[in-house]
């Protein structure tokens, strides 16, 4: 258990050590569940999406409506892997791009998401919506500027999903949600007897986490 | 109405421009900045605007951060997403706090706000603009030379060959040749009133300077500038980070 190499992470939020027997499963699955309708419900996001969407409906129609639907996917993903412990890869990775296209149409090209999964890894499985707590951390802690984009990518190399940005912090006012990323490495020594591994360097910030 | 708008979010800015224009077509925007760093920017190149809308979380920080570096006296309309800042943004000038998506009843709620404030408590900018075109202000007749005393003497000093006023404990008149007098006047007030404003800065409590005389200048990461005199005995005049922007629209017409 010492793949948590580094408790000072970019946001903070991490546990100094993993526990996995103090908490039963079904209290973690749910705190996790919860956590991801807290953030994925986020109210920043959810308004700053609105008003993106209401500025496009005078200025860019054809926008407006790709931008709507996929944000009603985002929540209908949400919303229906709320009971499901495991999705495929493949499915987050869908639902990962369309969160993505919404923050890039927000934050133009302040912001940069690349994706290279493998079509083996496609296939294996992940607790649903994880990525989505894991990019929006970057976003909410890091600098999203048109001259020093946050560049955030997704990579697989064999049964490992790697999520990697550069770092550089701003200052932020929202309330720090410290449960996110513990309750997450908690509910996965359930899935997995490999950890979530948490890299972080002074220029970047680095999740490892297992593909079950 | 000179209005400014700090907002992260390119297209939410373009909607609220267009708000305004329909709402408030007197209203000119100025410029929409994005993130803390160019609005620091502008801050140090530009006067105040009348109004100013600002959003809370920008892509590199707080905007709250601004009032650590500059004494913003304008009304400001906060906007965000979320209202749970909305207490802080009243220690500051916050007059108003608007949540995105704006409503257009809330966003002229708002600007009547803001007009009530200015009706309160300065003089319209209208009447000012009345004022400052006034005939009376206008035809003013500037002064050509000033008469000082040496030795027993009344000596004409061309203003134009005049470096600097500068106060201390009397009021010294140095010229380009390095010439130093001391001036009849007892305030720089009584001096700047006879001045061309075009011709002469007041570049803090103490020093009024000739345009002519001006070397060259530069600016610090405070914002304040220093300029440098032609004539060599002169130390850098300095001036602050509230009057520089004032400054450099003087200099650079």
């Amino acid at each position: 258990m010492e793949s948590l190499t580094n408790t000072s992470s970019q946001s903070n939020e991490l546990p100094a050590v993993p526990a996995s027997d103090a908490t039963d499963y079904g209290n973690t699955i749910s705190d996790v569940k919860y956590q991801n309708l807290v953030s994925q419900l986020n109210p920043h996001f959810l308004f700053n999406s609105l008003a993106t969407l209401e500025s496009l409906i005078y200025s860019d129609q054809r926008l407006a409506v790709k931008f709507l639907s996929q944000l009603t996917r985002v929540y209908r993903y949400i919303l229906t892997t709320r009971t499901t412990p495991l999705v495929k890869l493949s499915a987050e990775i869908n639902f990962i791009k369309d969160y993505a296209d919404l923050l890039q149409t927000r934050f133009g090209k302040g912001l940069q998401v690349i994706i290279n999964v493998s079509a083996k890894a496609n296939e294996k499985q992940i607790v649903p919506a994880v990525l989505q707590i894991l990019v929006e951390n970057a976003t909410r802690h890091n600098i999203t500027d048109p001259e020093s984009p946050l560049i955030v990518t997704i990579n697989t190399i064999e049964d490992q999903l790697i999520i990697e940005n550069n770092l550089q912090k701003k200052q932020i006012l929202e309330p720090q949600r410290k449960e996110a990323l513990k309750s997450l490495c908690n509910l996965y020594t359930y899935f997995s007897p490999v950890c979530i591994e948490i890299q972080e360097t002074p220029e970047t910030f680095k999740v490892i986490l297992p593909l079950i | 109405m000179k209005v400014l708008i700090v907002e992260d979010e390119i297209l939410i800015a373009e909607q609220l421009q267009r708000m305004l224009k329909d709402i408030a077509p007197q209203a000119e925007v100025l410029d929409v900045l994005h993130s803390v760093k160019t609005a620091r920017r502008w801050f140090m190149q530009n006067a105040e605007p009348d109004l100013l809308f600002m959003d809370i979380q920008l892509s590199d920080g707080i905007s709250f951060d601004l009032f650590n570096y500059f004494d913003i006296k304008c009304p400001i309309i906060f906007a965000t997403a979320y209202d749970e800042y909305a207490i802080k943004t009243f220690k500051v000038n916050g007059i108003d706090y608007l949540l995105k998506p704006i409503d257009e009843e809330d966003l002229i709620r708002a600007l009547e706000k803001f007009k009530a404030l200015k009706k309160n408590t300065q003089i319209p900018a209208d009447l000012l603009q009345t004022l400052v075109n006034h005939p009376a202000q206008k035809g003013k007749m500037y002064k050509e030379k000033l008469i000082v005393q040496h030795r027993n003497a009344s000596i004409p000093i061309n203003l134009s060959d005049v470096t600097v006023f500068y106060l201390d404990q009397v009021i010294y008149v140095v010229t380009n040749d390095g010439q130093k007098y001391i001036a009849e006047q007892n305030t720089l007030d009584e001096i700047e009133d006879i001045l061309n404003p075009t011709d002469f800065f007041r570049a803090g409590r103490r020093q009024i300077i000739n345009q002519q005389a001006i070397e060259s200048y530069k600016g610090d990461t405070s914002g304040k500038l220093f300029l440098k005199l032609r004539s060599t005995q002169m130390p850098e005049v300095e001036i602050s980070r509230e009057k520089a922007p004032v400054f450099k629209r003087w200099i650079d017409r």
